[in-house]
Parts: structure tokens; C-alpha cells; sequence
């Protein structure tokens, strides 16, 4: 229970500082934010807009408006896009579920197809499938999201037809969890080929290192029969360690998401950023980065949580 | 790649002056190496690769930013050996200088990641308490916002070029090679030599830098394979984002951009299949090389 609440209570200075960190790189970005604004045509001149900074207060000293920013932040209030006036929290919201379902989804693919091939292929060293399957693993871990995507489009969508090209949805259709997930398998699919690669080289390289432990040699000695020394000795204390790897993998899915979403047009949150970055809208920018953040430090702190309930000598450093 | 050629090097000076040959810990580093398939492929492929990248004016045969209207869109022909794009380059001259430049950078950034990791990382390890605790507790923030999400930020404001670009990859890209540098270093200073040094009055840079460091290169080669395969890869997919390389300069990253439009995806598919093949066999090759390195250089790694 201790280190529980250590480890959450951690997370609040390290949050802190991030959201330093966010504000500083998008208000020390050249460019005055309101110059967007700035539209002769329509009547709007710098004096107006000179105007409208004094009242929104962005004359105000750097530390004055980052304590604004922040309090409107934890109080669930990120501000208005630039570019059509939507409420950032909102639009955020809505686009963080759908990302998280398609990194959740890569991410069990992985984590499955991986750990089974990882636990066959160290089970059996040296046999041609693991030989074939290591080999194959290399040029899982050498496919970047977005190389696996275009791939992956090109040739079960285009070549194929299998699968729709992009988009959650077929327009026109009922909404049915049949239609969403084959519009997810692809987008799924190729990012999960990178962590099942990855997780199956992990997985491979634990069961070896447990084969040559002391316990495994006393059991063999005690006499037990094989199978039960695989399942219940081997492979069991072999996945635990795997367990750590999946909350380091996340910022990665986060960036590979990125790819994968405007590759297949999935609208999700990294499809969004990238407009959003293109078109200077701060407050989203900012707002991504933040649920990124949170997401990440999310995710690690789950995974260590987990890791100390399976394995109670992680509690005592 | 470097790790190789001073092996060698050395091998050739133990074998001429007949000394202690077999002891040399470079040379059965080498061995090693030599007996492992996939390092081996990975060496021959990168080596091809490197020769035709390097060769690239000699074999260009149209440069790489020719506009050549009345030809583009064309598919491979004894021409155009990889077809030509939607105003008429040359693939297959861009596909050449393309790799120059993503090697460029990724080389540069890898190394440049690796100093400013190598520096935090040893003073961190090196002189412990609050040095460490700062070092470490920024890296670990740093570490909380994906590189490419913290470097698309930066990037569009700071100019798209490519010294920005091998710039925003290595302030970014460091953060790992710190912590593996700090765990060596952590271990090593204990160890009675670097007592010994110390006891003989020698400075802290010099015991870090002439005494310890030497010890570290080895883990280090392989981070450093590793690093450039990161580094290329984020080139490429910035670049594939358009927010890398700019234009008119090929780079892998940019030639592959091309099939974000469905049409060229489906109707040309010359115009981004070598980018995402060279990609592909380079990051491969160095992947196997990496692999190779590490199990040559650390001989309880299993497997």
C-alpha cells in the first residue's frame, strides 16, 4: 500500500513540471498568437487586436498567464480552437477514445501474437520455426507504423479489397460493431506488428534466461514431470518481466498511433495533432500534449502498480 | 559501422607484429561477429547500400531535381529506371540522393545524441547525489512526451530545414543513452583502478574521460547502431508528415509522402515503393549489425 501511494504521489511534481514544459515551448514559439487574428479585409486591424490583448491579459507577465492557463486547466477548461472556435476538452475527449481504442487494440494484438510466438519460439531454441520466427522478427522490429500502413493499405486494401481504406465508419450504413471492427483491423493491425515483433523477442529472451535458473535445475532434479516444469515454473515466472516492457512500449504506440491514424484517416487524436500542428492551433497543441503526457505517466504508473502486485520484491527497492 | 573497421584495424596490427594475437578482446570481438549470419547480411547489405548512396553522382544518370514535365508520371522503362514522378524527377536518382540525405542525418543526429548522452550520462553516474537525482529526474520528463510529438511542435515553429531537423532529433533523442552510460559508469567507478587513478591525483574529467569512458564504448557501439536506425526512422517519418526534409531535396522521408494521396498509392506505386524498401532494408541491416555488435561485445548475452 505504501509504495501504491508513493508511486502515485510521485506523479504530481512530474505533472507539474510538464505542464511547464508545454507552456513554455508554445509561448516562447515566435509569432504572437494573435496576429491569426489579424485580417484587413474583414476590418480587423492591429489596433483592435491590440486592444483585445490587454483585455484577454496576454501582455501580462509570462508567470502570471501561465498560472491563468493552468488553473483554467485543472478545472477541465483547455481553451478554444484557433481555427473554428470548438471547445479544445471537448473535441479532445471525443478524439482520445477513439485513439485509445485503436492503441488498445494494437496493443493486445501485440502483446498476444508476441508473447505466444516468444514463449514457443524460446520453448524450442535452435528448431527451424524458431530460427524462421527470430529472423522475421527483425524485420517486425525494422517496420516503422508508417511503412507497416502504407503497406498494409496498398495490399489488403487497394490490391485486396478486403478491407475499407480508411475512415471508423461506412457512411450511409448503421452504426454496428461489425462495421467498426473492419475498419479497425488494418489501422490495428500494422501497429501492431512492430510490438508483437518486439514482444516476441522479449518473451523469447526471458524464457531462455528462466531455462537456465537454479529453480528449474532443482526441479528437474526433484524429479517433476517436464510439462510441469515448462508451464507451471518456466513459463510463468517468464512472463512477469514482459509485463514492465508493455508501459515503456506506450510513448512509442503514441507516436506509431500518430502514423497509423493519418495513414487510415482514423480520427483520432494523432491524426488531429497533425492538423493542429499545421495550423498553429495552440491551445489544441497544447491540450494534445498534455493527455499525451497523462497518458504516458498513465501507463507506467499502471504497469509498476501491477508489477509490484504480482511481484512483491519490487516494493522494497 | 566504426565499431567494425577498428576491429579490423587492430587485427591487422596484432597479426603483423605477431603479439598476444589471440588475446586481443577486439579480435574475438571480431570473431564473434564474423560467426553470426545476420550480422554478416546485415554488413554486405549496408555496405551495398552505402556504395550506391555514395556513388549517386556517378550513376544518377538525371539529377534528382530535374523537372522534366513531358515525362512524368511514367512507369520504369530503360529511361527512367525507376519510373518518374508527378512533375518528371528521376525515382531512381532521388531514390540515390534521397538516401544520402536521410544517412546524413541520421548519422549526424545519432551522433550528436550521443555526445550530449554520453556527457549527462557520466557526470550523472560519476558524481551521484543531486547531479544524478536532476540529471535523471529530467530525463525521465523529457522522456514522458513521444519525440515525434515534442519535435512536430517545435518544428514548425523553429523553420524546416535539415539542420533543424538533425538539431531537434538529438536535443530529443539522448535521454536513453544517458541512462545506459550512468548505469556503467555507476558501476565502474568503484572499481579499484579508478581508485588507483584517483589516488595518483588525477582530475575528476580525466578519470571520466581517459579511465572510465574506455570502458563504456563497448555497450555503447551497439546503443549507437541502434541510434541511427531511430534517428533515420524519425527523418523519414517527419519527412513523411512534411514536416521534415523540405523540398525540392529528396530524402526517403519526403519520396514516400507521395503515397499519402490514394491516387499515387494505387496508380504508382514506383513512386514510394524503393523509398519504402530502402528504408526498410537499411534499418534491417543495421538492426542485424546491432545485434551482432552486442552479442559480439558482451559475451553473457545469450542467444
Amino acid at each position: 500500500m505504501d509504495y501504491a501511494i508513493r508511486r502515485i504521489l510521485i506523479n504530481i511534481p512530474i505533472l507539474f513540471i510538464v505542464t511547464v514544459i508545454i507552456f513554455l515551448l508554445v509561448n516562447l514559439a515566435p509569432g504572437d498568437p494573435v496576429d491569426f487574428y489579424v485580417n484587413e479585409e474583414m476590418g480587423v486591424t492591429r489596433d483592435d487586436l491590440t486592444h483585445l490583448e490587454e483585455k484577454f491579459g496576454l501582455n501580462d507577465p509570462i508567470y502570471v498567464r501561465y498560472f491563468k492557463w493552468l488553473g483554467a486547466t485543472l478545472q477541465g477548461d483547455l481553451g478554444f480552437r484557433y481555427k473554428n472556435g470548438d471547445d479544445v476538452a471537448e473535441v479532445l475527449f471525443e478524439r482520445l477514445q477513439r485513439t485509445l481504442l485503436l492503441m488498445g487494440a494494437a496493443l493486445l494484438l501485440g502483446v498476444v501474437i508476441g508473447v505466444t510466438l516468444g514463449i514457443y519460439t524460446g520453448l524450442h531454441q535452435y528448431s527451424i520455426a524458431d530460427f524462421l520466427l527470430t529472423t522475421l522478427s527483425f524485420v517486425g522490429i525494422s517496420m516503422p507504423a508508417f511503412i507497416a500502413g502504407i503497406f498494409g493499405l496498398y495490399f489488403f486494401s487497394v490490391k485486396l479489397g478486403w478491407f475499407p481504406s480508411g475512415g471508423m465508419r461506412t457512411i450511409g450504413k448503421p452504426e454496428t460493431l461489425l462495421d467498426l471492427l473492419h475498419h479497425l483491423v488494418l489501422p490495428a493491425g500494422t501497429l501492431a506488428i512492430m510490438y508483437a515483433a518486439n514482444f516476441m523477442r522479449y518473451q523469447r529472451f526471458s524464457i531462455l534466461e528462466v531455462k537456465r535458473a537454479d529453480y528449474i535445475r532443482t526441479a528437474q532434479a526433484k524429479g517433476l514431470k517436464p510439462r510441469i516444469i515448462t508451464w507451471r515454473h518456466t513459463v510463468r515466472n517468464a512472463i512477469l518481466p514482459v509485463v514492465t516492457v508493455i508501459g515503456v512500449t506506450v510513448p512509442n504506440l503514441v507516436a506509431g498511433a500518430l502514423f497509423t491514424e493519418t495513414i487510415y484517416s482514423w480520427p483520432g487524436m494523432g491524426s488531429l495533432f497533425v492538423d493542429a500542428v499545421a495550423a498553429r492551433d495552440y491551445p489544441m497543441v497544447m491540450g494534445i500534449m498534455l493527455v499525451t503526457a497523462v497518458v504516458v505517466l498513465g501507463a507506467n504508473l499502471i504497469t509498476d502498480l501491477t508489477y509490484s502486485l504480482v511481484d512483491p520484491r519490487i516494493r522494497y527497492d | 559501422m566504426s565499431a567494425h573497421s577498428t576491429t579490423v584495424i587492430d587485427d591487422e596490427l596484432t597479426s603483423e607484429f605477431g603479439v598476444i594475437k589471440a588475446e586481443s578482446p577486439a579480435e574475438k570481438a571480431w570473431q564473434r561477429f564474423r560467426r553470426h549470419p545476420l550480422a554478416l547480411t546485415g554488413l554486405i547489405l549496408i555496405t551495398i547500400i552505402l556504395v550506391l548512396t555514395i556513388a549517386a553522382p556517378l550513376i544518377d544518370r538525371y539529377p534528382p531535381s530535374q523537372l522534366a514535365l513531358a515525362d512524368k508520371f511514367q512507369k520504369p522503362s530503360a529511361s527512367h529506371w525507376f519510373g518518374t514522378d508527378r512533375v518528371g524527377r528521376d525515382i531512381w536518382s532521388r531514390t540515390l540522393h534521397g538516401g544520402r540525405v536521410s544517412i546524413v542525418v541520421g548519422v549526424s543526429a545519432a551522433l550528436v545524441s550521443t555526445i550530449i548522452g554520453v556527457i549527462f550520462g557520466a557526470l550523472a553516474g560519476y558524481y551521484g547525489g543531486w547531479v544524478d537525482g536532476l540529471i535523471m529526474r529530467f530525463t525521465d520528463i523529457v522522456m514522458t512526451f513521444p519525440r515525434v510529438v515534442i519535435i512536430l511542435t517545435v518544428a514548425t515553429f523553429l523553420g524546416q530545414n535539415i539542420l533543424n531537423l538533425i538539431l531537434l532529433i538529438s536535443l530529443f533523442g539522448w535521454m536513453s543513452t544517458a541512462r545506459l552510460v550512468r548505469g556503467q559508469v555507476l558501476s565502474i567507478r568503484e572499481e579499484q583502478f579508478v581508485q588507483a587513478v584517483r589516488s595518483l591525483g588525477a582530475g575528476d574529467m580525466t578519470i571520466i574521460f581517459r579511465h572510465i569512458m574506455p570502458n563504456v564504448i563497448a555497450p555503447l557501439l551497439a546503443a549507437v547502431t541502434f541510434a541511427v536506425n531511430e534517428a533515420i526512422l524519425l527523418e523519414a517519418g517527419l519527412s513523411f508528415l512534411g514536416i521534415g526534409v523540405p523540398l525540392p531535396t529528396p530524402s526517403w522521408g519526403n519520396m514516400l509522402e507521395t503515397a499519402r494521396s490514394l491516387d499515387v498509392l494505387q496508380f504508382g506505386v514506383w513512386m514510394w515503393m524503393p523509398p519504402a524498401l530502402f528504408i526498410l532494408i537499411t534499418v534491417l541491416s543495421i538492426n542485424f549489425i546491432g545485434d551482432g555488435l552486442r552479442d559480439a561485445l558482451d559475451p553473457r548475452h545469450i542467444a
